[in-house]
């Protein structure tokens, strides 16, 4: 079964996630902040589906840590409300996968979460 | 004899005027001060600053960190400098040349090298040593220069500084994540603002945990728990009454926004006061009242800095002599607006009641008590009277300090303990009896040392935060 | 940020300001009376007693309201977050199961959860929620067309329609864009922002005219229509004063209009600087070489004003010619920091090599350093 952590503060994205995710059998770990979600890095996972703007720190430098400290290649789906090109640029410039921007739709974040995930 | 009886007594009465006028004021800040409060409490909505934070429309900020010594604290501080939600903004970190470990703590904790940068040297400052850029963090700038102060530094900072809006924050300080947004809205919405100030609060005691204020808790010692109610009087009522009044003299060192541009124009900060924030303040008042502009200088609530405050005796002197210094030093370099009618309400009730009721009110205190001992001497002292009447003045102060308690309680980040509540409100009885007397002493003291003590700083001791 | 409350609150303070005002206004009154002798002591002790009275009265029963509040809300917040979750869960299980939700009434928390869903969501789940909301009937529309309604209230249900998204509610909302209470027109605006489409859309723009909001406030209206933009952008464009002009031509920019590039031209032969500085940075962000206006490009590049010349130097490296490279290479020596840095930057976009050049024997200190300093950032 495979394993996605999810890094989202917003309880209602995180809601829609826990669901669909749930759906699709996968098994999912919510954090909600900076420091627990560095925590969770460590362990390996199938994906990941990250904010950029938490409690505590930057989603982007949640990237940068796993991408340049801890060498992962896990993909990674950022998801979040902003919508400025230099973040799109920066999430790219470190390695993320996918962009989605809120509102998204869930349909098209999972089918593309499968892909990579069965790529692996 | 009598003379002197006379004189006594039309004393008394004087200072009873003194203290109704005095309380007329306090009570005209709380009522101003609430309504604005209240009603700001609802109209800035969370949805609008999502829409901010994830479009376009946003000015650019610079945040200046000036440090001295503290090695301990800087790293985190700005690691929480760094998280905050800002769509575009760089941190300026400037090492007014630490004896300490300042500048190798920041180089190992953020990878930093050495650059060579062109900067525009639109203010006179303290030569730069070096400056430093992060290889992790794109934003982060780091200054190492010769010693010359907090006011130095920070112009160091702002010749640095590239964006139109500049954050001048202490660097012991923690912002809400939101602080930046939901200060920064108000320049974009209107042209005429120069400057933000926001609302500071007692870190002490919160369980912090890397940069995140997880919950409020009552710092364990006295001091420390009367700072809390001290605080939350001076903002939510002090800075709120005179803002919606049109007249806010100060903005905290510890956390306030300006326009760049407005700042070099006046010429950044004044080296040779202690009072550097509260005179830049009435600096851009002073130069936008003289120019006839219209203008806005404004606190606002919502941005919220906690900030460490003394746990001890001496810390916590020396800082109000400071304060108290700064402010003298500010009435003095602006006397012109002293009952100066060009200046509007600054000339006629602000600056007149920073006269009258902060810088002189020590001394109005100290003689005060100093004459119990001369009445009780002459016969004319009344135990039962003066015990009524000083039942009276604490009574008084309390009800100031409950109003701001219960401001507090609409927060949503408050204390949350009942407990802590109960104890807030005991507390703010406590205030009256030697708290403040040994403040006002060391206030008046600072009253006399206002020209030989000027431009020095005293050192500040810290606790570093407990992580 | 805020409990609700504070009205509550404010009445309480209001009440304990009077009481106090009363007791030390006739102290004052005594004492200054006992000093020409109009009243006796007795009257003077009763005034001290009655003040003392009066403000323990007063301390008793803020305190109790502030320990009452602090328990009342404290639980009562528990309980509403714990609905807020439940109506969550349910709407988010029904949106992907299939099926109808639980029919109306509902109650606050439905509503809100429903509403952040829709906040989030786009796509087919997104129509889903918009028909679930229409068939709930909220009352926002009735509240803002409501004659007696508090401020707050207006504000909440203003607020709640720029979430739902309702295009037929539009009609309730442009009223509140000439309301005199600036904080309301405001929140009209960004409701009907994000509420308008089709042909809402010029009547949005018409009553954006009628606003007069502050132009920073406009602009970040106009980014709220996103990809409906256009219309508004260009009625405002050519019908508004300078303020809206401005905010256009700086959506244009931001949002990246490239078909209201022929409307944003003209304004680089505009009299006042800050509308063709606005247009400059719309064209810059477009990346819009804007052939045909060299004169005027080169004209702004020797202006008094910094601004104006830095914008422009910004704007001429577009061009990509030997005009272009000759002016920026003059602009190295601009005495303003902001000039030479945009010169420099411009030329590193056109042509590296001749930026090197130019840190090597450019003729003024200034502008060596300054191109020293942009190729090593660019390095």
């Amino acid at each position: 079964m495979a394993r996605v952590l999810v890094v989202e503060d917003d309880p209602t994205v995180a809601k829609v996630l826990e669901v669909a995710l749930g759906r699709e059998g996968y098994l999912s770990f919510l954090v909600r902040d900076y420091p627990s979600a560095k925590v969770a890095l460590q362990e390996d996972w199938d994906a990941i589906i990250l904010d950029i703007n938490l409690p505590g720190g930057s989603g982007l430098d949640l990237l940068r840590y796993l991408r340049k400290e801890l060498r992962k290649s896990t993909p990674v789906l950022i998801l979040s409300g902003l919508k400025q090109e230099r973040s799109l640029a920066e999430a790219q410039a470190l390695g993320a996968q996918e962009y989605f921007t809120k509102p998204f739709s869930p349909g098209g974040l999972i089918k593309r979460l499968k892909e990579y995930v069965a790529a692996r | 004899m009598n003379l002197l009886l006379d004189f006594l007594f039309l004393y008394q009465v004087v200072i009873l005027w003194y203290f109704a006028l005095l309380n007329f004021f306090y009570t005209l800040f709380a009522f101003f001060g609430l309504g604005m409060v209240a009603r700001y409490a609802r109209e800035l909505s969370e949805l609008s600053l999502k829409d901010f934070l994830e479009r376009e429309a946003y000015l650019p900020v610079s945040i200046l960190v000036p440090t001295y010594n503290e090695e301990k604290t800087i790293a985190h501080s700005v690691r929480s400098f760094l998280a905050l939600h800002y769509p575009e903004f760089e941190v300026i970190v400037v090492a007014d040349g630490p004896k300490d470990r300042t500048l190798e703590v920041l180089k190992e904790a953020f990878r930093l090298v050495e650059v060579e940068w062109v900067y525009r040297r639109a203010l006179p400052a303290k030569p730069v040593r070096a400056v430093y850029r992060s290889l992790v963090y794109p934003n982060l700038i780091v200054v190492d220069k010769e010693n010359g102060g907090k006011a130095d530094a920070l112009n160091a900072g702002l010749n640095l500084a590239r964006y139109p809006l500049f954050c001048a924050v202490d660097a012991d300080s923690l912002l809400d994540a939101q602080a930046l947004l939901r200060a920064s809205r108000l320049f974009l919405e209107d042209d005429r603002v120069l400057a933000v100030g926001g609302t500071i609060r007692p870190l002490n005691g919160a369980v912090v945990r890397e940069g995140i204020v997880e919950t409020l808790r009552l710092p364990r010692g006295f001091l420390e728990r009367m700072q809390v109610i001290e605080y939350a009087r001076a903002f939510f009522m002090g800075r709120a009454g005179w803002s919606a009044m049109g007249a806010l003299l100060i903005i905290s060192g510890a956390f306030g926004l300006f326009r760049r541009e407005e700042a070099l124009r006046v010429g950044g900060y004044r080296t040779d006061t202690v009072g550097e924030d509260m005179e830049l303040v009435v600096r851009l008042h002073r130069r936008a009242r003289e120019e006839g502009r219209e203008y806005r200088i404004l606190y606002t609530p919502d941005p919220i800095c906690y900030t460490e405050v003394p746990a001890d005796w001496a810390t916590l002197r020396r800082q109000r002599n400071r304060w108290h210094r700064g402010l003298w030093e500010v009435l003095w370099n602006h006397r012109v607006m002293l009952f100066n009618p060009r200046y509007g309400r600054l000339g006629l009730v602000a600056m007149p009641y920073f006269f009258f009721f902060e810088a002189l009110a020590p001394v109005v205190e100290v003689l005060g008590y100093v004459l119990l001992p001369v009445f009780y001497l002459l016969g004319l002292f009344n135990p039962e009277f003066a015990l009524l009447f000083l039942l009276l003045a604490v009574g008084y102060g309390v009800l100031l300090s409950q109003l701001a308690v219960g401001m507090e309680t609409l927060l949503l980040q408050r204390y949350p303990r009942l407990w802590d509540r109960v104890v807030l409100l005991l507390f703010a009885l406590l205030e009256g009896l030697g708290y403040r007397q040994v403040l006002a002493l060391e206030r008046f003291v600072a009253t006399f040392q206002v020209w030989r003590k000027r431009g020095v700083w005293g050192e500040m001791r810290r606790k570093g935060l407990e992580s | 940020m805020w409990r609700r409350g504070e009205r509550l609150y404010a009445l309480l303070v209001f009440l304990v300001v009077l009481l106090e005002g009363l007791a030390l206004g006739s102290l004052v009154v005594v004492f200054s009376g006992r000093l020409f002798g109009l009243f006796g002591y007795p009257q003077v002790y009763g005034a001290l007693w009655q003040a003392l009275v009066l403000t323990g009265t007063a301390l008793g029963l803020l305190a109790a309201y502030i320990l009452l509040y602090h328990v009342y809300s404290a639980s009562r917040e528990l309980l509403d977050r714990k609905a807020y979750e439940d109506w969550l869960a349910r709407f988010t299980e029904i949106l992907f199961a299939g099926g109808s939700p639980p029919p109306p009434p509902w109650p606050r928390e439905a509503f809100e959860a429903l509403l952040d869903l829709r906040e989030m969501l786009k796509g087919e789940f997104a129509e889903r929620i918009t028909e679930w909301l229409r068939q709930a009937n909220p009352p926002w529309p009735r509240i803002l067309k409501a004659r007696l309604a508090s401020r707050p209230l207006r504000l909440e249900a203003l607020e709640a329609l720029a979430q739902a998204r309702l295009p037929e509610t539009l009609e309730a909302v442009l009223p509140y864009l000439a309301h005199p209470d600036p904080v309301l027109r405001l929140a009209a605006a960004r409701a009907g922002a994000r509420v308008a489409q089709g042909q809402g859309l010029l009547d949005l723009a018409k009553a954006l005219l009628e606003a007069a909001l502050p132009r920073g406030a406009l602009l970040e209206v106009l980014l709220l229509l996103e990809d409906r933009a256009e219309p508004v952008v260009e009625y405002l464009l050519s019908q508004g004063g300078g303020e809206e002009v401005w905010a256009a031509l700086e959506a244009v920019g931001r949002l990246k209009l490239a078909s209201l590039v022929e409307r944003v031209l003209p304004f680089l032969d505009q009299a006042d600087p800050e509308l063709k500085a606005a247009a400059m940075r719309a064209l810059y962000r477009l990346r819009y070489p804007p052939h045909g206006y060299e004169g005027l490009l080169l004209a702004a590049l020797k202006d008094e004003r910094e601004f104006l010349r830095a914008h422009a130097a910004r704007l001429m490296a577009l061009l990509g010619n030997d005009l272009a490279q000759r002016a920026l290479w003059k602009a190295l020596s601009d005495p303003s920091f902001y000039v030479r840095r945009a010169a420099a930057e411009g030329l590193l976009r056109m042509n590296k090599g001749f930026l090197a050049q130019a840190a090597e024997r450019h003729p003024d200190p200034f502008g060596r350093a300054m191109a020293q300093q942009v190729l090593r950032e660019a390095a």
